[in-house]
């Protein structure tokens, strides 16, 4: 390969990077915060999957599913901040009595509004009961992916995912009907 | 533990699986048996009552956290400003590498093979 030629690929390659970031970035962001907790460690984490991304197809690397590709990194990344505890637990007390207040209820009557805040404070328990896994299972499912890109992302088999989901339906069920 | 993906029908009643139901509501089950829910679900309220439950679920989670989770995901403090820098280094890294990688590489080879002609063999 001549040495414009290892360029132009060079600069291919950066361009298909640059567009993946920018039609996935936002996705990927929302899952680490919302699975993981609210930390500006989200954004690097993000970020690092991608230019990961880069390097392995620099590299070589066939990779066929980009999208599930990235979040299992941005996924792998985000537990090791964990173990180093640069997370925060998401939706404590002071943080939902934060969000709750912020709440512009659109209800018609106060009755609505009070069925509607309480069935709001019953799914934050159900939500808050979620074990790590079952968390993780949900926001991805809720992100769009499939139950086979959520097995390839945790590193579960596809069955393991649809007891988990089904467990987590139980739960916000068991919340919103007693 | 039943497995939700390989088991279909529930038992003598015949009604599909709990689990399985949220699996057809996901389109994740394959045709023919997603063909055979969808013929019982024509005759079984209670089923059809249990998708219900699932699909209300889902809605009411999916508002919750339009409401109130999604908005209090603040935005990425560096607004990803720092990206196109780190970008630009890991390219510059690697081309690098990958130039020393075929420069040395040609020299490793011819190096490894002169070296037999050279070093005395044990």
């Amino acid at each position: 390969m001549s040495r414009s030629q290892f360029r132009q690929e060079t600069l291919k390659l950066e361009q298909k990077v640059t567009g993946y970031f920018e039609q996935w970035r936002e996705p990927v962001y929302r899952y680490v915060v919302a699975a993981f907790g609210n930390s500006a460690e989200a954004e690097d984490v993000t970020q690092e999957a991608f230019l990961q991304l880069y390097r392995c197809l620099h590299a070589g690397q066939s990779i066929g599913n980009v999208r599930a590709w990235v979040f299992r990194v941005a996924h792998n990344l985000a537990v090791n901040q964990i173990k180093s505890q640069q997370f925060i637990t998401p939706l404590d007390d002071e943080t939902w009595a934060e969000v709750r207040r912020l709440y512009q209820d659109t209800s018609p009557n106060p009755e609505q509004k009070l069925i509607q805040q309480e069935k709001f404070d019953q799914l934050r328990i159900a939500v808050a009961s979620l074990t790590a896994p079952e968390r993780q299972c949900l926001h991805l499912r809720t992100k769009g992916l499939r139950y086979r890109e959520i097995a390839a992302i945790l590193d579960m088999s596809t069955t393991a995912v649809a007891e988990t989901l089904y467990r987590v339906i139980e739960k916000l069920a068991k919340e919103n009907y007693g | 533990m039943d497995n939700p993906l390989q088991n279909g029908m529930n038992g003598d009643e015949q009604h599909p699986r709990r689990e399985r139901l949220l699996l057809y509501v996901d389109r994740e089950l394959a045709l023919k048996e997603a063909a055979r829910i969808e013929a019982h679900l024509g005759a079984c309220w209670s089923c059809r009552a249990h998708v219900g439950k699932i699909e209300k679920s889902i809605a009411d989670f999916m508002e919750f956290d339009g409401a109130m989770l999604t908005p209090r995901i603040s935005p990425p403090p560096n607004s990803w400003r720092g990206f196109d820098g780190a970008l630009r280094q890991v390219v510059a890294e690697s081309g690098r590498r990958s130039l020393l990688s075929i420069l040395f590489g040609s020299f490793g080879r011819f190096f490894s093979r002169a070296r037999y002609l050279v070093m005395p063999r044990p």
